[in-house]
């Protein structure tokens, strides 16, 4: 099962703000916004996310951080797309892929 | 420990490189960026879109073809359809990886159009760029020095 827990402490700590200033800048109530700083709050109205989201400048989503299942995903999943060809990762690794257009370039450039 | 924004360029690295392999950059780069980032990544629709093109060039490279563009180009259905089957396990190891899609909201639109103007990222940098700040990402995984010059995003290159 896919864990959710909340990332309001992390947004609020970039801004150097503690529980009582984000309730401030949130215009929530500071015991509702203590709670969601702990990770106890598990029930909270729509309203309370647009403002958290207002507040900290970042999107609903962005509220919430959902964990993988495993962190040996990453292991399980390298070169599942097969195997480089020898000069294929320096261009990657360069930051300079060898074919020149970007997909969205690619479509716009296509002939109608 | 902060969020990071996975460029295509990195995913793709990983998808491409096998662990313990002789790709030795490369293993470097996914330990430093999984030592640093939280445990779920965040991507957007942009990197999905150039990592399935990314990536059917690159088939097309292993197949034999020559010129992977212009095979593309020649008859780009039929060579998705080919490519049906690598897609959908490509796709399937992103899912396993539980990477974190950022929505493209009309924040993160209004995001690119200011890094457009300034520090003057090109078009797509500035989306990337953007999904990244929007979704409360301090660090961005890629290759591209050109996401050094956005203020509050660090930026994870390879060594």
């Amino acid at each position: 099962m896919t864990k959710i827990s909340w990332r309001v402490e992390q947004l609020a700590a970039q801004r150097g703000w503690g529980a009582r200033q984000l309730a401030e800048e949130a215009g929530l109530d500071p015991k509702t916004v203590r709670n969601i700083l702990a990770g106890r709050a598990t029930r909270v109205d729509l309203n309370t996310i647009a403002q958290l989201s207002r507040a900290l400048g970042v999107g609903p989503g962005s509220l919430w951080d959902v964990g993988p299942e495993a962190r040996g995903a990453w292991e399980r999943t390298a070169g599942v797309a097969g195997e480089a060809q020898p000069d294929e990762l320096e261009h990657v690794l360069s930051g300079s892929w060898p074919e020149p257009p970007d997909p969205a370039l690619e479509r716009a450039l296509r002939a109608p | 420990m902060s969020r990071c924004y996975l460029d295509t360029n990195f995913v793709y690295a990983h998808l491409r490189s096998k662990r313990g392999g002789t790709l030795g950059p490369v293993e470097a780069w996914r330990t430093k960026v999984l030592s640093v980032m939280d445990d779920a990544g965040v991507i957007s629709s942009l990197v999905v879109d150039e990592l399935a093109y990314r990536l059917i060039l690159a088939w097309l490279r292993d197949d034999g073809a020559a010129d992977p563009l212009s095979s593309y180009r020649n008859d780009p259905a039929a060579v998705m359809t080919a490519m049906r089957r690598r897609l959908v396990a490509a796709w399937r190891a992103v899912d396993l990886l539980g990477l974190e899609l950022q929505p493209t909201e009309h924040a993160v639109v209004g995001r690119a159009k200011s890094l457009m103007a300034r520090p003057g990222l090109a078009p797509r940098d500035a989306f990337h760029a953007a999904h990244a700040i929007e979704g409360g990402c301090a660090l961005i995984a890629s290759s591209d020095s050109d996401f050094d010059r956005v203020p509050g995003l660090q930026l994870l290159a390879p060594a």
